[in-house]
């Protein structure tokens, strides 16, 4: 293991070790406390003996480092700093870091001239660290460095021994008794030793004079963090200009240094690692001047210059809420629901026509599932009696005559959760039976294109209007498009949710009649009903023929909270299920339907759902798609793909218009649904 | 709520007090911390761990190139020694922290793993770093799920493996061995998940329970 050929003694560098704890308390003190003052501020790090083999030697900032009192870790030893933050990328940029570090040199100097580090060797190791913190994006430069005289200029190594070459096994523990009971409570890296006839024993720099004799062999010893066999770790660079300075003619300009390395593996000690180097070491009391200083860490590219880390991710409020809910939902896929498609989920693009009750809540359960686009439709404004239904509206938005609903449902969306994509957009959707006049005929024209745009830029519909025949334009386009339509409509007690049949692609508009469900199972997704395929009345006026008695009709408040969670529960079972928009309702009985294996992971898909609170009781009919239906039957989407406005414009001031195309008109009035359907969501009419 | 053997929060002291004794005499490196009156077992090491380091990131690294041109210093050494992380480990500073879930009446492990620059591994590195050995175990047992909390001292994320079946794991691993106290309640603790989150529980621990293995 002795080597003889003398070499320059080489010294590993420290690399330097920080963690989220560090970053997060420099940036609470740059807001709280430093805010524009970029003076220095003291710091501490520590460095270990202990590592386990292969580990680089490393200096540790972790989140503790910025008080005053901190108590280094166990087995560990202080490292004292500063932080040099500075107020802008410029300053950081061209700070003068010859100068920085130049200061810092001088310091160490001046304590080694002065004594100070014999008292107090700590002052041996430092290290000085230049930030600047980009607290918008979270970005943090740094530079380390790690200081060191160039004094000597030259250190040869005349032999290098292990520790077991050099002492015995009883003269190691006589050592480590010393150590143990001196130095190592006290985090103290630097001290001396000597071998006598009879004992190993250590004492302070401090005692230097009474403690060197000529007679016996001398150690300078040192805790050192590296753990290579062939070099020393940073810290004894500057112990040995120390050393240069004061002891070298004392000791004849050799010097024996003992690097100690104390290791625990499974809980038993071994110090056979440490090294004990001879070295020339010669005199540097005749300096006057602060010899120069060197100590730049280079970056991970091996480049001297500064590094840069991003602590977005951990640091971030909105990124922090972000990854904390999709968290939540891996939570619930990886316990309970592997086969779960959450991305699918968070990708679905849904447009809420309505943001009343029903939007609102419709809104927050869709969040709740981690969809991140949220698009509003609404031409209200919120009202005094608003807030305490509508639960993303507060009183103030009801001042003033009211904000309007669908841009304060999509702020108190984002302001419940900034990883939220919403709009809200103002305007009115035409109905059929509430003529258009010349004068309004371009704004409607432009309301129509603004509605066609924003079903086709959404994956999933929701029809959670106040009026029956506000549906009618949404069902049409949307079933032309095939895109998913739930529909969720209020009684005072009672509640209807319903997903449409979505056609199949292909063949979108050839929904064949003779292809009549088998009435045994199930009907599948394209061939079921909409909203208007239960009703034989076309959509019409109904504000105009209600009575005032049902035009004052408000629902059961809970009644919306209950609807609005199964119109989103309805979604995503529907997105859940292989064949999506197609999935097959099931028909069979209700206790069938409850031991059934279902294709879906969340289990039965059902076409409508129907609630009787005054029973506490649902149904979940299914509905086939109705071939004389005025908004989803072929006849009507093939005019409206044919003639566009021009047919809707028929539809909206015709009252008898669509009855007539479809055939309705003969069956009028024939049959009726028992339950009123659709005639208010909202308190407000 | 929680079943199970379970400790008070007097015990949880006595134990982790007891065990830093232990640590000081065996060179294992637990602190007692305190912080904002709660008091935690608190333990940082440096280590490789199995796991690709990734290069892409969306710092502006434009502005390090522009700076490594223009400054003109000297090298900090002439010997280059850096950490030899090759693609299958990286080197991280590990924090792990033992606190008294006082919900759950057990001892809760929050811990997280930084690279050198102090960034935070995200929690699907973290997951890909467990020790193929526990894969079955963490899809099969819940209660080794490890997970993303807030810290509940600190308030800031932490990786955490969930305390909801240590009640129950306790139960069962105590029930060979007549007496419990809390030190030889955090030993077997400790032991029988830290092998998942590569902390390392020297076997000398396992001579201070009564029936000399660590559970
Ligand atoms: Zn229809």
């Amino acid at each position: 293991m002795a080597s003889k050929e003398e070499k320059l003694l080489q010294f590993s560098p420290f690399s330097s070790a920080l963690d989220t704890g560090f970053w997060h308390q420099l940036t609470q003190l740059k807001l709280d406390v430093f805010q524009l003052d970029d003076a220095p501020q003291p710091l501490t790090g520590y460095f270990f003996n202990g590592d386990a083999s292969g580990i680089p030697s490393h200096l540790n900032l972790d989140y503790n480092a910025f008080q005053p009192n901190f108590k280094v870790p166990i087995r560990h030893f202080p490292s004292r700093g500063f932080i040099k933050n500075t107020n802008t990328l410029n300053d950081f940029k061209t700070i003068d870091k010859r100068n920085l570090l130049d200061t810092t040199g001088k310091e160490i100097w001046q304590s080694i001239v002065s004594g100070e580090a014999l008292e107090n060797p700590t002052l041996l190791s430092r290290f000085l660290l230049l930030t600047f913190a980009d607290l918008k994006k979270y970005n943090f430069f740094y530079w380390f460095a790690f200081p060191a005289l160039c004094a000597p200029e030259k250190i040869t190594v005349k032999e290098r021994k292990k520790i077991n070459q050099v002492l015995t096994d009883e003269q190691v523990e006589q050592l480590l008794i010393a150590y143990d009971k001196e130095f190592l409570p006290k985090h103290v890296a630097f001290f001396l030793g000597k071998k006598t006839k009879t004992s190993f024993l250590l004492a302070p720099l401090k005692y230097f004079d009474d403690f060197y004799s000529g007679d016996d062999e001398f150690f300078l010893c040192v805790c050192d963090p590296c753990n290579l066999d062939d070099y020393p770790g940073w810290p004894l660079r500057v112990f040995l200009t120390l050393a240069a300075y004061h002891w070298s003619e004392k000791l004849g300009g050799v010097a024996k240094v003992l690097c100690l390395r104390d290791r625990f593996k499974e809980g038993v000690r071994s110090v056979d690692h440490s090294l004990v180097f001879t070295v020339d070491l010669p005199s540097i009391s005749h300096l006057t001047e602060s010899p120069r200083c060197i100590g730049w860490e280079k970056n991970e590219r091996g480049k001297l210059g500064p590094r840069i880390v991003n602590l977005g991710p951990s640091m971030d409020p909105s990124r922090l809420a972000e990854s904390a809910v999709d968290l939540n939902l891996k939570l619930m896929r990886w316990r309970l629901l592997p086969s779960l498609d959450l991305d699918l989920i968070s990708e679905t693009r849904c447009l809420l026509l309505g943001a009343g009750t029903l939007g609102c809540n419709v809104a927050r359960s869709l969040m709740a599932w981690g969809v991140r686009t949220i698009t509003f439709v609404d031409n209200g404004s919120v009202s005094y009696s608003n807030p305490v239904r509508q639960t993303l509206f507060t009183f103030e938005d009801s001042m003033n005559g009211g904000r309007p609903k669908a841009e304060c449902a999509a702020e108190s969306l984002r302001k419940i959760f900034p990883g939220v994509r919403t709009e809200g957009h103002v305007f009115s959707i035409p109905m059929p039976g509430h003529s258009v006049t010349d004068g309004t005929k371009d704004h409607v024209k432009r309301d129509v294109e603004r509605l066609e745009h924003l079903i086709e830029d959404h994956d999933a519909v929701f029809l959670l209007m106040d009026t029956r025949e506000s549906r009618w334009l949404p069902t049409l386009i949307a079933t032309a498009k095939t895109k998913i339509v739930i529909n969720a409509a209020l009684g005072f007690d009672t509640f209807l949710v319903v997903r449409h049949g979505v056609r199949l692609p292909q063949r979108a508009v050839a929904m064949e009649t003779s292809e009549k469900a088998s009435l045994t199972q199930s009907i599948s997704g394209h061939q079921l009903g909409c909203y208007f395929c239960n009703d034989v009345v076309a959509p019409g006026d109904s504000t105009r023929d209600r009575t005032l008695d049902q035009q004052c009709t408000v629902a059961r408040p809970g009644l919306s909270m209950m609807t609005s969670a199964l119109a989103v529960e309805l979604l995503i079972s529907l997105l859940t299920h292989p064949q999506r928009g197609q999935a097959p309702a099931d028909i069979r009985s209700k206790d069938e339907e409850l031991n059934v294996d279902t294709e879906c992971p969340l289990g039965l898909v059902p076409h409508q759902i129907r609630g009787f609170l005054s029973r506490f009781n649902l149904l979940m009919p299914t509905g086939q798609a109705f071939d004389q239906c005025t908004a989803c039957s072929n006849i009507v989407v093939e005019e409206y793909r044919k003639k566009g406005f021009e047919f809707l414009l028929n539809a909206f001031n015709e009252p008898s218009y669509l009855e007539d195309l479809t055939g309705l008109s003969e069956m009028h009035l024939s049959t009726m649904d028992e339950e009123v359907w659709g005639f208010s969501d909202d308190e407000e009419m | 709520m929680a079943e199970g053997l379970l400790l008070s929060e007097d015990e949880f002291h006595q134990g982790i007090y007891e065990l830093k004794e232990l640590s000081d005499r065996i060179g294992d490196l637990w602190v007692l911390a305190s912080e904002k009156s709660s008091k935690f077992l608190s333990k940082r090491v440096i280590q490789y761990l199995p796991l690709c380091p990734e290069q892409t990131d969306d710092s502006p690294r434009d502005e390090i190139a522009v700076l490594e041109k223009e400054e003109s210093l000297e090298t900090l050494s002439d010997l280059e020694i850096t950490a030899t992380e090759t693609s299958e480990r990286i080197l991280c500073s590990c924090e792990y922290h033992i606190i008294f879930s006082s919900s759950y009446g057990v001892p809760v492990l929050y811990f997280n793993f930084y690279k050198q620059d102090g960034s935070l591994l995200k929690l699907n590195d973290v997951w890909s770093t467990i020790p193929d050995a526990f894969n079955d175990r963490l899809i099969e047992e819940k209660w080794t799920f490890i997970t993303q909390q807030e810290h509940p001292i600190r308030h800031k994320p932490f990786f955490h493996l969930h305390p909801c079946h240590t009640g129950q794991l306790m139960k069962a691993s105590s029930s060979l061995s007549t007496s419990n106290t809390p030190l030889e309640y955090i030993i077997r603790w400790m032991s029988s998940i830290a092998p998942v989150v590569h902390l390392n529980v020297p076997m000398k621990y396992a001579h201070f329970l009564p029936d000399g293995t660590p559970g």
